[in-house]
């Protein structure tokens, strides 16, 4: 028995169901294992068979997971940020737990994005029988290890960062759909092309949003509610209605004073959208080294409105609780110098860099080390604890575990 | 408001007094009353006296929650939290079976989520003695799906189910 611990003692007693527990399965499976994190879930499988053949795939823990965890009603207590193959939980233990979704791909698999409990991306695939490699579209459930393969779509040469996925946890039989913007060249007009799973094929929207001045898609994520997709613009930010057919856009929030740093090649930008129980969440860093989240109200018969939620005197925080942040090495070797880590030069450079925010009483940032490596850190607002995390690389999805089967 | 009282009767023949808006918050209560308008009390066989005096309890104390007051959302959530605290794991699945069967939501939803937090971090062999499960895997067995969940990630191909199958 390697790498077990020592086993219960064998029963003797033989029982048939080898289940005879206090309370019924019907409240187990509806009510309590939902409740669970799905690390402990998982573990359950060893308790019996029967709840070795039920997890994950009982259509009753399916569809009570699905209302335990769903945008509306969750308490966020089941998001976790997604960053390089692992998942990192937001509970106070801040589990880490590896959900690769390179089990689609042994050779390459990318993350680009996540979506109501789906990781999507890309890889290369090797189909079996014409023997070649193909690059496409994978879309998979990392906690139910299953997984659907879309094509790649025509125009686009490279899947960067405007590959959206649209998918309704609570509806999985309206399927997925796939959707890729694109900016006309030398104008301010966009476009979409969209795939849906119902059909199978992409095709061009006649949909096209122009806005007002000149913007630039930055190299963050999207984000999906309720059937419309958001992208994160600098200036403003990019919606398309899947269902409706109808895209336009929403600006920023006012009066912000954001960090916007530009690079000879890349841009980037110190903003991140996210979903916060049903509504948009709009977090960024100003100049004075502030997180503010701001979110989108939205009320029938009224104006969408910008709305701020938190302002994190970051700064001041940092200072403050510099000594209690254990950090594994406070001194940084880079290109061969020792550049230490100290409240003065945490904020040189402009490196820190806050996280979607997906509601909860969790702030997540990040202070960038090199290119894409950095530190995550987690703000409580609650309790004003600052912690030190893990060591991440860019980019980080928040990412919500369900038990629905990948949509085909 | 309606003052209304409403009388319980639980298995082993025990009167409890709740008033009607308390009692309501039960839909299996409230459908009983209205379908039958029982004179002498509700009858509830299903529920011994012990577990239904800890029910009355809830209702009485949750019969009017407050929407927007935080101070007494706050001070409800520390009643809850005392409520559960020096209940033995056996009742408390009591309370949640009853819970269940007089379809208390926020009864269900306090015990479900106690028994969820006792269970996170519970090791397989805690978690069979805390719900009575016997272990019927052989050795073999439980070697088995060890080594598949360990292996968990590189398990390839969109035929998972399929591929288990052909495994037995």
């Amino acid at each position: 028995m390697k790498g077990s611990k020592h086993h219960p003692p064998k029963k003797r007693k033989i029982v048939s169901a080898g289940f005879d527990a206090h309370l019924s399965e019907d409240v187990l499976f509806c009510e309590i294992f939902p409740r669970l994190p799905i690390k402990q879930l998982f573990r359950l499988k060893l308790v019996c068979k029967r709840f070795n053949n039920s997890i994950p795939h009982d259509p009753r823990l399916i569809s009570a997971f699905r209302s335990h965890n769903t945008p509306t009603h969750h308490d966020s207590s089941n998001s976790s940020l997604y960053s390089d193959g692992r998942l990192i939980s937001t509970d106070d233990d801040a589990r880490i737990e590896n959900i690769d979704p390179r089990f689609v791909s042994k050779e390459f698999a990318t993350v680009k994005g996540s979506s109501n409990g789906l990781l999507y991306g890309n890889c290369y695939y090797e189909c079996d029988r014409e023997c070649f490699i193909k690059y496409i579209i994978f879309i998979c459930n990392p906690i139910t290890k299953q997984f659907v393969l879309s094509p790649h779509p025509k125009l686009f040469c490279h899947v960067a960062n405007s590959l959206a996925l649209a998918f309704d946890a609570k509806n999985p039989h309206f399927g997925f759909s796939l959707i890729v913007l694109y900016s006309l060249k030398n104008s301010n007009s966009y476009q979409f092309e969209l795939y849906s799973s119902k059909t199978g094929e992409w095709k061009l929207s006649n949909v096209q949003v122009v806005i007002p001045y000149r913007d630039i898609l930055g190299a963050k994520g999207n984000v999906c509610i309720r059937g419309k997709v958001y992208w994160s613009l600098i200036r403003c930010i990019l919606w398309f209605n899947v269902e409706g057919n109808v895209g336009g856009f929403l600006p920023c929030p006012p009066n912000i004073n954001l960090v916007v740093r530009r690079h000879s090649q890349e841009k980037d930008y110190y903003s991140e959208i996210g979903a916060c129980n049903g509504d948009l969440s709009y977090s960024g860093i100003t100049k004075e080294g502030n997180i503010q989240i701001w979110l989108l109200r939205s009320r029938e018969g009224e104006k969408e409105m910008w709305e701020m939620k938190h302002n994190v005197m970051l700064k001041e925080i940092v200072r403050a609780n510099w000594n209690a942040i254990s950090l594994p090495c406070k001194a940084t070797k880079i290109k061969g110098q020792n550049r230490s880590l100290t409240p003065d030069t945490f904020f040189h450079g402009g490196a820190v860099y806050p996280l979607p925010y997906f509601g909860g009483k969790v702030v997540w940032f990040w202070r960038r080390i090199y290119k894409r490596f950095g530190k995550l850190f987690s703000f409580n607002l609650t309790t004003k604890e600052l912690k030190f995390v893990e060591k991440v690389c860019l980019p980080c999805y928040p990412f919500t575990p369900m038990l629905q089967p990948c949509p085909t | 408001m309606s003052t209304k009282k409403i009388t319980l009767l639980s298995s082993d023949n025990e009167l409890f007094t709740v008033d009607e808006e308390a009692a309501n918050q039960s839909l299996t209560i409230k459908h009983l009353i209205e379908d039958t308008e029982p004179e002498n009390g509700v009858p509830l066989p299903q529920v011994h006296s012990k577990i239904l005096a800890k029910v009355t309890e809830y209702l009485i104390k949750h019969a009017n929650e407050p929407d927007n007051d935080a101070a007494a959302k706050e001070e409800l959530k520390n009643w809850d939290d005392k409520f559960l605290e020096k209940v033995n794991h056996e009742t408390l699945f009591d309370l949640i079976l009853a819970a269940n069967y007089l379809d208390i939501k926020g009864l269900l939803d306090l015990t479900c989520q106690t028994v969820a937090d006792l269970m996170n971090g519970m090791s397989v062999v805690e978690v069979r003695k805390l719900f009575n499960i016997v272990n019927d895997f052989t050795p073999e067995d439980e070697a088995e799906v060890r080594k598949r969940r360990k292996r968990g990630t590189k398990t390839i191909g969109p035929s998972n189910d399929q591929a288990n199958q052909s495994n037995h």
